[in-house]
């Protein structure tokens, strides 16, 4: 066999398999429209490339081992869609402060930009869901968003909750500490808030 | 083992900021400002840091949680032991 026909088996097997992935993706989100959140939540878990750190999650799965067998196996899941499970997290979750600004950070992905403008592309179509991740940390049994004006943006949007890219930062130390911080100085309890003000 | 010594906490929680806090170097003081509201009114605050040798910022991406612990909206006096 020349070396073109061997690269070629090699094109051909590569291609193979991308379709064969790309079907599967699309077949759980066609037939379970409910936890339509998977695909995301295998992206930020598992895709090295996308810049998120799936530490946590490893870790989450790591102590919960008999759990994600059950979830598994009842819906049919490979290992990567239980990120689903975070997505459903944040049905429930609350606020670590009282008041929010209608400006982005100039640190942050959205520099510059407003609540507004955000939902904006939201809802054009122009931004995805999954362009806008929301961190949290579950904390004495509650859900506490980390990510305020995100999250406003996406209420603002109508993208329901389970839509949103939840990233679960509760093995994150820092983000454990920055939370503890926020609470206290918003006068706040594990429980946080559901109804922040804007200004 | 180093120390953090609180010096002060900040009026307003930094989420209740009306501005980014920024730090400002313009002048012969650094100061860390930023922008809140007081009574329906607009208030600019700050911590300006005289006599300053020299100046050194990290991201908050890269804090660790030894750096926010204790010092989240607080100034703080770090003493480093020098154990060598």
């Amino acid at each position: 066999m020349t070396i073109f026909k061997q690269l070629r088996l090699v094109c051909l097997l590569l291609l193979g398999l991308a379709w064969t992935t790309t079907l599967s993706f699309a077949s759980v989100d066609v037939q379970s429209p409910t936890i339509c959140g998977v695909s995301i939540g295998y992206d930020q878990a598992y895709a090295s490339h996308n810049g998120y750190d799936a530490a946590p999650l490893r870790a989450w799965e790591d102590e919960n081992q008999s759990a994600l067998a059950d979830t598994r196996a009842s819906f049919g899941l490979e290992p990567g869609f239980i990120a689903a499970k975070a997505a459903g997290a944040l049905d429930n979750a609350a606020f670590a402060q009282k008041t929010f600004s209608q400006t982005f950070s100039s640190g942050g992905r959205f520099a510059g930009q407003t609540i507004d403008d955000v939902a904006a592309g939201l809802r054009s179509g122009a931004m995805k869901p999954a362009d806008v991740p929301i961190e949290f940390i579950v904390r004495d049994g509650n859900s506490l968003i980390l990510n305020t004006r995100s999250a406003q943006a996406l209420q603002q949007a109508g993208i329901p909750r389970s839509a949103w890219n939840a990233i679960d930062m509760t093995g994150d130390a820092a983000a454990q500490a920055r939370l503890s911080g926020q609470l206290q100085r918003n006068g706040l309890t594990s429980q946080g808030i559901l109804n922040p003000t804007g200004r | 083992m180093s120390i953090k010594k609180p010096l002060h906490t900040i009026v307003v929680p930094s989420t209740d900021f009306t501005t980014e806090a920024f730090l400002d170097c313009a002048g012969v003081e650094p100061s860390i400002l930023f922008g809140y509201e007081l009574d329906e009114m607009n208030c600019l605050g700050g911590i300006s840091f005289t006599k300053v040798s020299a100046l050194r910022k990290r991201g908050e991406r890269f804090c660790t949680p030894w750096h926010i612990e204790g010092a989240y909206d607080t100034l703080v006096e770090v003493e480093v032991a020098r154990d060598n």
